[in-house]
């Protein structure tokens, strides 16, 4: 263990905390409207980084029409809910199928062919908002008011059943970007210093993940948008009797926050090189637990939480266990379980949720609320 | 009493119905293990292994509405434990079976005591984290567990002698079987004790548990070690049947289908969870078998219970049971008529009057003059109380004494902190300032504590718990607070054992009772009010929208608990009345008192 | 000062909502006092009145147009203005946040400093209002920040319920006397709250002229006690 590793070891931490934190971030920004934890986020995640495979022409032929399939339906769901506010009736039927078959042409008309980087992104991010909006208006506008309890099981339901679709829509082979993108994102600049330490994305994601959150920061405190936000946080019935309109705020913010998702999940495959159905639990369960020990809500507190995280999970495997062993009896040595720290980076971060949980619930950078006294 | 007798016939009809129920469905399924297939036998085993585990959730997640995600944590201690122990320290089944549950119930407890407390969506959130860390627990331990490579072998179980073969599983039938009788029995035994009334009321409604002496947190400790015990014997089972166990079967998914079963049987019996998990178990496997055949990946059936949840909660189906009890109940009558003035003609009312002065005298069987003893003991003592929420003071260094035998009136104008005294000494909000309670001093003590001890608070609107009988609710609340009012570990512990062997005379018979029917909870109340000797009442606004009769009924009722050497304080719009019976009169005004002093006093103003 | 400017009438009585039982009309610069001893028919009259609960075959006009089915939303856009001393306000915004929000609910963002303004003049508690969250205003400074934000931008009609919970004296006088400017202006009020008639006589000064009273159940104060106030 030198210097070297342990300088790399945190570089490398820094950037995938930030990873984690600008997932955690969305988390945070549906919990700030609607006082709600959104399980279905990572999956939106996950969903983004197929949407971006289609859009890159890397999808394998049979998948093609799954995504294309996933575009009408969100379309058209959109389509269907926006127009209740022109008009009643069977015309929204007809404005629904009128704006899936949009969808559905435009996602057609793209199969195979190649379209620059930054237009895919932006495409997969546009997609992404609208399959949010869909999942906000199908599943958890019809919620409003109800027990937290059942929020709480759909949105886990909503979870699930967005897995499963995407394993029998997309199979479970693991996926990555095709080798000309992964050759674009690596000819990022890096300057001279960090060489070694970052490569051009690291940076790209770290100075965006830190730009946004410092932009939503000032957004929620300073903007009427942002204030409108706290306040149908602090009490949505109220908001509707001073007369703002709490249901476009609401679809707002789950639009931002899953394009954010989709954002976060081109960082994560140009990365990691890796996208299946499952990466939206086993990723989404971080970000949560970053956004829990930051204190959900705070959009400063999540990426704390994230770069915590992300601390650990890389500084962890770098901790040496070995001598510990020496000083048990040799009997027992053969039952001691797997010492390679790095396995047990999950559960060290479930056991830090817990705590925070149990010990400081509102996170350990969010103040005191009025609430609290 | 002819009520006690029909009463009393209809539980036993009830009884002989559940019995005769069981009885034939036990004999059915004794004669399929004689006519079955192999894969039929494998069918029903794995429907009443995911029923059992229902039952075990239903505990926690049924009864005290508690959301646990982290079931599959327990059953996978429990399967790993007895693997363990049966492959590589030969122990017999029975034992390691035993050990498995204990451990599970340990692994329950400490989960549970520091987590419990916390709100609903955060405790589910740590049980998920803690199912998660078992099973990471489990992969990385690969000296003991056979890690990520699974742990398999295991043996066959020798019951009395005799070693249970896997195919055809007849045996293991019989033992499943066992076990789902044994499960369904202490089960429905639980409910007719007090602890089961007491976890329903927990789940009800927890203030008002608070307010009648249930000891919240040690309820749902025993709940949630109970089902923890639960989940780990079915996992021994688990070990034994499927003979291989690796992490992988214990994920998220499994607590998934277990919550699903519970949440499409609707909270409350029984009988609608085993039909649940014959809807389920059944259907997942089927699912399962034709995603294989398919090609599809296996994993994606988790979108079978997505979309059941889904389903489920849109459609609000697991409050379908409540709601069939809500409509099977009596409807309430409409017992009030208003009328509008027309604009600038006086208003007709046809409302229950206000007891006269002469109704009430009448129905004081003596003389209602005042007979405080000066020297008759202090009940209550308050010095400088100080209560505040949001940034307000509700009350103002208040200063108040109550001498046993006292009726007290508090009166004041709308929002003075009448309700915020009683919320303050019956100890529902925090307050600053000491509370003497007969000499002990009560400020730091918890709500169900003070209820235990003697301070006895009625609500403005009556509230009950729906999920009881009428009869019910009287008897858990007669009793929780006649328990100790002791706050060590040791004798909550003791306290909550003892309701799980005190049984409910009469359970599942009454009437229905409706969240707020006020005269079925006032009448509760009040039977309550009696059970303790030397209790202090406080009473908020008792006659309100009653008739007159039960306005003089309750007010002969307040009088003659003062005769029990306890005291009355009362908060009271209508003056009338109350000044008839009380002693002392006490004003408020914005959180302090305006005018404090005895019944000829103020009638002097 | 003619034209009847909200109607609601019968329901029937079996109904979750049975509150009115006949007509209520507020007529335009009009104020309609309801008192009510149940604060729990109250609060759902107020409900009912504001559009957030709906009740089966009702009718609700607004100037001669069906309002039966529209939200508290919609209404704020036709010039309802309503509030609440169960709700009053944003306990983690500060006083300058609410009045950001309420004049862009109401289309008068522009306008903001003048609305502000104009609050102040009328209301002294507001001048002197500490410079926190209104989370830890004191419940006087709380009702009185929820009535300004409900009267700024010149409503067509008010709904308030138990507009003077919480208020001291110089308050309740200055809330008076801007129902008063307001009425002049052509504003109708409706205000809710629980307590008998002299309660509220005591409590609007100026209570004759265009002030009609409607109640839903019948006092209970004896007579001793009305003279405590």
């Amino acid at each position: 263990m030198n210097a070297h590793e342990i300088w790399q070891a945190i570089a490398n931490g820094l950037s995938l905390g930030c990873l984690i934190g600008l997932l955690a971030v969305g988390y945070s920004l549906v919990y700030g409207v609607a006082k709600l934890i959104n399980f279905a986020h990572g999956d939106l995640f996950a969903l983004a980084g197929y949407y971006l495979l289609f859009f890159l022409a890397a999808s394998p032929t049979g998948q093609l029409r799954n995504t294309v399939f996933l575009f009408t339906g969100a379309t058209a769901v959109v389509a269907f809910a926006w127009s209740s506010h022109f008009m009643k009736g069977r015309r929204r039927l007809v404005v629904g199928c009128g704006g899936g078959v949009l969808g559905g042409l435009f996602g057609y008309l793209l199969i195979g062919t190649s379209i620059p980087l930054l237009f895919a992104v932006l495409a997969a991010t546009v997609f992404t908002a609208l399959t949010g909006i869909a999942l906000e208006y199908l599943v958890y506008r019809p919620l409003e008011g109800s027990p937290r309890l059942s929020y709480l099981v759909a949105a886990i339901g909503l979870s699930l059943s967005l897995q499963g679709l995407m394993q029998i829509l997309f199979g479970t082979d693991h996926r990555a970007f095709p080798s000309s993108v992964n050759a674009q994102i690596s000819a990022l600049p890096v300057p001279p210093i960090l060489v070694g330490y970052f490569s051009g994305l690291d940076l790209l994601i770290i100075g965006f993940t830190v730009a946004i959150t410092t932009v939503a920061a000032w957004f929620a405190k300073k903007s009427i948008f942002g204030i409108c936000i706290r306040a149908t946080a602090d009490d949505p019935v109220l908001a509707e009797r001073l007369g703002l309109n709490v249901r476009s705020a609401k679809v707002q913010v789950f639009a931002i926050g899953s394009a954010l998702a989709a954002i976060c999940a081109f960082f994560f495959v140009a990365r990691e090189r890796t996208l299946e159905p499952t990466l939206g639990y086993s990723q989404g369960i971080l970000a949560f637990a970053a956004a829990v020990i930051g204190g959900i809500g705070s959009f400063e507190g999540s990426l704390i939480g994230g770069l915590f995280i992300g601390m650990i999970l890389s500084l962890l495997p770098l901790v040496d266990t070995e001598p510990l062993v020496r000083f048990l009896p040799p009997s027992w040595v053969q039952f001691l379980p797997s010492l390679n720290l790095s396995d047990w980076g999950l559960g060290v971060v479930y056991m830090l949720m817990a705590l925070v949980l149990i010990i400081r619930p509102r996170g350990l950078l969010t103040e005191r609320s009025w609430r609290d006294v | 009493m002819p009520t006690d007798n029909v009463l009393s016939l209809r539980r036993k009809e009830d009884r002989r119905r559940a019995v005769a129920f069981s009885a034939f469905g036990f004999t059915a399924l004794l004669a399929l293990a004689f006519v079955g297939t192999p894969r039929l036998f494998d069918l029903l085993i794995v429907s009443l292994l995911f029923i059992c585990m229902a039952f075990g959730l239903q505990l926690v997640v049924g009864y005290c509405q508690l959301f646990d995600l982290g079931y599959a944590g327990f059953v996978c201690l429990g399967a790993y434990s007895t693997g363990v122990l049966l492959t590589r320290f030969h122990w017999s089944y029975f034992a390691a079976a035993a050990l498995s549950t204990l451990l599970a119930l340990v692994a329950g407890i400490i989960l549970g005591v520091p987590t419990l407390r916390l709100r609903g969506d955060y405790f589910a959130i740590v049980t998920f984290g803690f199912a998660e860390l078992v099973v990471l627990l489990m992969r990385n331990w690969t000296t003991l567990t056979g890690g990520p490579f699974g742990l398999g072998g295991i043996p066959d179980p020798v019951l009395f002698g005799a070693r249970l073969v896997r195919y055809p599983p007849f045996g293991y039938y019989l033992l499943m079987l066992s076990m789902f009788l044994g499960l369904l029995a202490s089960i429905w035994y639980l409910r007719q004790t007090m602890l089961g009334a007491q976890m329903l009321a927990v789940g009800d409604d927890e203030k008002l548990c608070a307010i009648n002496g249930i000891d919240i947190v040690a309820v749902k400790v025993s709940a949630f070690a109970l089902s923890a015990g639960i989940g780990g014997l079915i996992g021994s089972f688990w070990a034994v049947y499927f003979k291989f166990l690796s992490y992988t079967d214990f994920t998220f998914t499994l607590s998934v289908q277990v919550i699903a079963i519970v949440i499409l049987a609707g909270n409350q019996r029984l009988r609608y969870i085993i039909l649940a998990g014959t809807i389920i178990a059944p259907a997942s496997e089927a699912l399962r078998t034709w995603l294989r055949a398919s090609g599809l990946p296996e994993a994606s059936r988790v979108i079978f219970f997505g979309v059941i949840l889904i389903v489920l909660t849109l459609w609000r189906l697991h409050d379908f049971s409540s709601a069939i009890r809500r409509s099977l109940a009596r409807p309430v009558p409409w017992s009030r008529k208003m009328r509008c003035s027309d604009v600038g003609a006086a208003q007709v009312v046809e409302m229950n009057g206000i007891a006269s002065t002469e109704a009430i005298s009448q129905r004081l069987s003596f003389n209602p003059v005042s007979r405080i003893n000066i020297n008759s003991e202090v009940l209550l003592e308050i010095r400088g109380l100080n209560v505040s929420f949001g940034g307000t003071k509700a009350i103002k260094d208040l200063d108040l004494r109550v001498r046993a035998g006292e009726i007290i009136a508090v009166i004041g104008p709308n929002g003075c902190g009448k309700t915020s005294l009683l919320n303050a000494i019956s100890g529902l909000v925090s307050s600053k300032g000491q509370m003497i309670l007969k000499g002990r001093d009560i400020t730091d003590e918890p709500a169900w504590l003070r209820a235990r001890r003697g301070i006895n608070r009625t609500l403005q609107t009556p509230r009950s718990f729906p999920g009881l009988d009428e009869m019910e609710n009287m008897d858990l609340v007669s009793w929780s607070i006649a328990q100790a009012p002791t706050r060590s570990i040791i004798g909550r512990i003791l306290s909550a054992l003892r309701a799980m062997f005190v049984q409910l005379p009469l359970v599942g018979v009454g009437v229905p009772v409706l969240r707020d029917d006020q005269t079925q909870s006032l009448r509760i109340q009040m039977r309550r009010a009696f059970a303790k000797p030397r209790t202090l009442l406080l009473l908020d606004e008792p006659l309100a929208g009653l008739p007159e009769a039960d306005q003089c009924e309750i007010i002969a009722r307040i009088d003659h608990h003062r005769a029990s050497g306890g005291a009355v304080v009362v908060v009271e719009h209508n003056l009338e009345s109350i000044l008839c019976v009380c002693d002392r009169v006490l004003q408020l005004d914005k959180g302090q008192i305006a005018f404090e002093g005895s019944k000829a006093e103020f009638s002097l103003l | 000062m003619n034209g009847i400017r909200l109607l609601l009438t019968e329901q029937f009585p079996r109904s979750s909502c049975a509150i009115f039982a006949s007509k209520v009309m507020v007529h335009a610069a009009e104020r309609l006092n309801i008192y009510g001893e149940d604060n729990d028919e109250l609060h759902r009259a107020f409900r009912y009145i504001i559009g957030e609960l709906r009740c089966d075959a009702e009718t609700k006009l607004f100037d001669d147009r069906d309002i039966s089915q529209f939200s508290p939303v919609q209404l704020t856009k036709l010039g309802f203005a309503s509030g609440s001393a169960r709700l009053r306000v944003f306990p983690s915004l500060t006083l300058d946040e609410h009045f950001m929000i309420r004049t862009r609910a109401i289309g008068k963002q522009g306008q903001r400093a003048k609305w502000v303004d104009w609050a102040k003049e009328r209301f002294s508690v507001l001048r002197e209002v500490p410079k926190t969250v209104a989370g830890n205003f004191s419940g006087g400074e709380q009702q009185i920040l929820m009535i300004a934000l409900t009267l700024i931008g010149l409503p067509k009609l008010v709904v308030i319920e138990e507009p003077w919970m919480g208020l001291a004296h110089v308050a309740s006088l200055e809330f008076g006397r801007a129902i008063e400017e307001l009425q002049r202006n052509g504003t109708s009020f409706v205000l809710i709250s629980q307590g008998t008639v002299g309660e509220g006589m005591m409590r609007s000064p100026g209570a004759g002229g265009n002030a009609e009273t409607v109640y839903l159940s019948e006092f209970r104060y004896s007579r001793e006690a009305r003279s405590l106030m």
